[in-house]
């Protein structure tokens, strides 16, 4: 496993400066969903009066749009994984400065090593940013399905989120 | 055999290879020559596959590609190594894609040259730069083998032992295309010289015939591209009248 990443790799790269980026995004996507938790439980609040100690729900109040409650939380995750293909320009570029060293992978036997040594990890590493991003908007949205009382819910939320990122 | 045939390269409107045909059999080491912009580069990188061209150009009767490429290597002033990477790991790379990367031509050239194997390749001053690339070039185990400018930065000890050493090592089934200005430096270890001017082959002569001849390569070149033995003296007259 550690010879396969190794082989995924440009000889001499610094791959630290790309793995600090990597880690960097993921910690400040992620703090940016806590905003979204943040959002939704202030707004599902909202929507009970307090009768005394007892907490009783407004069927009155409408919940806000999810779209709107996500709004842009996520978007870290698609903007680290747009940074993570840059990289795969920065690899390319490592193969010409100070010399021509894309002269030697130019000659090398295997087919796709260059695409494998300056493509593969960066793609990966942007795909599981656009992971996290859908596996994320997917549970956010059933949560607010679920414990959205659903007199408070209204129609059409999946579609809205489109119409809005769209 | 690698061989060229009608092989034209344009850049923006410029041609830089004009029909050219060329043979290079096994076991040659040939020279080539041509002034600066003759094409000699754009011919070794039209034979590595390195640039689009019009033509032919076969390797032992197939067309170059991965499947044939680690038949060929290449050492050139532009460097072709990782500056952040040292010799020893420069090995290691090659001995993985190359399986005939030969280890005693490495270890034997590199003390020649007496360069470190444990620095990177960044810290190398241009002449250990260009030694190390013609020690790569030699070690991969090619049948074939590209030299653009190797000796740049070299002094001119080093390259007289170099050229010694280089005929000692190389197999008869070993072919060297030698691109230099060093004319009369390689002129005795040289088997083939091949000229080319403003693209074009214009010269393509056996060393061996021309010294039966009484010739030398140097003035067989001149000859060639008709060279003006008096440039030098109506540039002094005409210098030195402007400044009196």
């Amino acid at each position: 496993m550690k010879n396969k990443f190794r082989n995924c790799i440009l000889p001499g790269y610094n791959y630290e400066g790309e793995k600090t980026t990597f880690i960097v995004m993921m910690i400040l996507s992620g703090f940016c969903c806590l905003i979204y938790d943040y959002r939704y439980s202030t707004a599902r609040n909202r929507l009970y009066d307090w009768n005394g100690k007892e907490k009783v729900l407004n069927v009155h109040a409408a919940m806000p749009d999810f779209a709107d409650l996500l709004g842009w939380t996520l978007w870290g995750f698609l903007i680290s994984a747009g940074i993570m293909l840059i990289y795969i320009g920065v690899r390319y570029n490592y193969l010409h400065q100070e010399s021509k060293s894309i002269y030697l992978m130019r000659r090398l036997p295997s087919k796709g090593e260059i695409f494998r040594r300056c493509s593969v990890i960066p793609l990966a590493e942007a795909l599981i940013f656009v992971l996290c991003w859908l596996v994320l908007l997917l549970l956010f949205f059933a949560i607010y399905m679920i414990s959205t009382p659903d007199e408070c819910l209204t129609p059409g939320q999946w579609s809205k989120i489109w119409e809005v990122r769209l | 055999m690698i061989e060229l045939k009608n092989v034209t390269k344009a850049y923006s409107g410029k041609t830089a290879l004009d029909n050219v045909s060329l043979t290079l059999p096994r076991g040659e080491i040939v020279g080539l020559f041509g002034e600066n912009g003759a094409g000699k580069t754009t011919l070794m990188k039209s034979i590595l596959g390195f640039i689009k061209y019009n033509g032919e150009i076969t390797l032992d009767g197939q067309p170059v590609t991965t499947a044939n490429i680690s038949k060929i290597s290449f050492a050139t002033s532009e460097h072709s190594f990782f500056p952040n990477l040292n010799a020893e790991l420069h090995r290691d790379f090659y001995r993985h894609h190359f399986p005939t990367f030969s280890d005693k031509r490495f270890y034997g050239l590199m003390e020649f040259f007496d360069l470190p194997l444990k620095k990177p390749l960044r810290s190398f001053s241009t002449g250990q730069k260009n030694q190390f690339e013609v020690i790569m070039a030699l070690s991969q185990g090619a049948d074939y083998i590209l030299m653009d400018e190797p000796f740049a930065g070299n002094d001119v000890f080093n390259r007289e032992d170099f050229y010694k050493v280089l005929l000692g090592i190389l197999e008869p089934h070993e072919t060297v295309l030698l691109s230099t200005h060093l004319i009369e430096e390689v002129s005795g270890f040289i088997g083939r010289a091949v000229l080319i001017h403003s693209g074009q082959i214009v010269g393509d002569v056996d060393v061996a015939d021309l010294e039966e001849q009484g010739t030398s390569l140097i003035d067989y070149i001149k000859q060639t591209y008709n060279y003006r033995a008096d440039r030098v003296s109506r540039a002094l007259s005409i210098l030195t009248d402007e400044e009196g």
